[in-house]
């Protein structure tokens, strides 16, 4: 593969490309009426010339596009935790309420949450879906019918753990707002949440080591809830933040990322 | 006939400001030959200048969840 970008020449070869660090995922293909179609064809053309990358199976992947793709559907990451031997959540998915007897918690909540990533946009707005949890007599008398979602058992006394994997390196860092733990989706208090450093009991760890590596994945932001003595996985993300966690929490991921990927 | 109610989870969304899409650093650009962003005019690396804030990532740091798979 070769190419020209801003009067540098360059050639990918298998016998010289050592690692390649996929950050940004994103599959360009669908056509937009606001570009033009000369836009159009570069984006979903070099798109695809990044794809092509795949080619270059011995290199040091962060991560392999198809392991991402695969990794990011939910359901399938906590069946793969679960067989590890994780907890997990009860879990639905449905674009119905009529069985949610099975995720309810005994004091009448489920959590909800999107199957996917929601993250709309409107002109200058956008709209974001975070999880929630809510009265199953409020999601039975709303409207679910035009797209599925996933309806979870709620933790209600969590707390939650964030485990940020990179090769065999893994950082935890405990998830608190004035040294409380957070109900519900702790992203709605980012800004004024506290990070600390966590140490796992090394069971959980390995379980982490080994559920990043099962995915086929080099990389992986996992969620976990600690409540009542007990480790709960609730869902890993392939592409997951991380820089903050060096400006708050002191955790050198940052260094961990290049040394997996030169090999250190 | 009413308006058909919306999906919960578009009732429920939080709606924002879009953040902006251009992530370049005030007063820098990228020398693709480097690898790296470096300061205008000085040409100094960015992550060596005393102002440098540590590393940021591709959504400005923005915690939402996992990327978008399509445009």
């Amino acid at each position: 593969m070769s190419g020209e970008c801003a009067d540098l020449a360059f050639r990918l070869a298998s016998d010289s490309l050592r690692a390649i660090y996929f950050r940004r995922p994103v599959f360009l293909r669908e056509p937009s009426d606001n570009l033009s179609p000369e836009d159009q064809l570069a984006r979903t053309q070099w798109a695809a010339f990044m794809r092509t990358f795949m080619l270059f199976d011995d290199c040091r992947w962060m991560n392999h596009p198809a392991a991402t793709y695969r990794a990011e559907t939910k359901a399938l990451q906590l069946a793969v935790a679960a067989d590890l031997g994780f907890r997990v959540p009860s879990t639905m998915v449905s674009n119905t309420a009529v069985a949610l007897s099975h995720v309810q918690s005994p004091i009448g909540t489920v959590v909800v949450k999107s199957l996917d990533t929601m993250i709309l946009r409107q002109g200058r707005h956008q709209s974001f879906s975070y999880t929630q949890i809510v009265g199953v007599d409020t999601v039975r008398e709303a409207s679910l019918a035009s797209a599925p979602a996933i309806f979870q058992q709620p933790l209600e006394a969590k707390l939650d753990l964030r485990v940020t994997v990179v090769g065999d390196w893994l950082f935890c860092v405990s998830i608190t707002h004035e040294g409380q733990p957070i109900r519900g989706d702790w992203r709605l208090e980012k800004r004024d949440a506290e990070f600390a450093a966590y140490t796992l009991p090394s069971a959980v760890s390995e379980r982490c080591l080994q559920l990043v590596r099962a995915l086929g994945l080099s990389f992986g932001a996992i969620d976990l809830a600690f409540e009542d003595g007990e480790y709960f996985f609730l869902e890993i993300n392939p592409t997951g933040e991380w820089a903050w966690l060096r400006e708050h929490a002191a955790q050198p991921i940052d260094e961990a990322i290049a040394s997996a990927l030169t090999g250190g | 006939m009413g308006t058909a109610r919306s999906h919960f989870l578009l009732e429920t969304a939080l709606v924002s400001e879009r953040f902006a899409d251009d992530l370049t650093p005030a007063g820098c650009h990228y020398d693709i030959k480097a690898g790296a962003w470096v300061v205008d005019g000085t040409e100094a690396l960015l992550v060596e200048t005393p102002g440098y804030r540590g590393p940021s990532t591709k959504k400005g740091d923005i915690e939402t969840g996992e990327d978008q798979k399509s445009d």
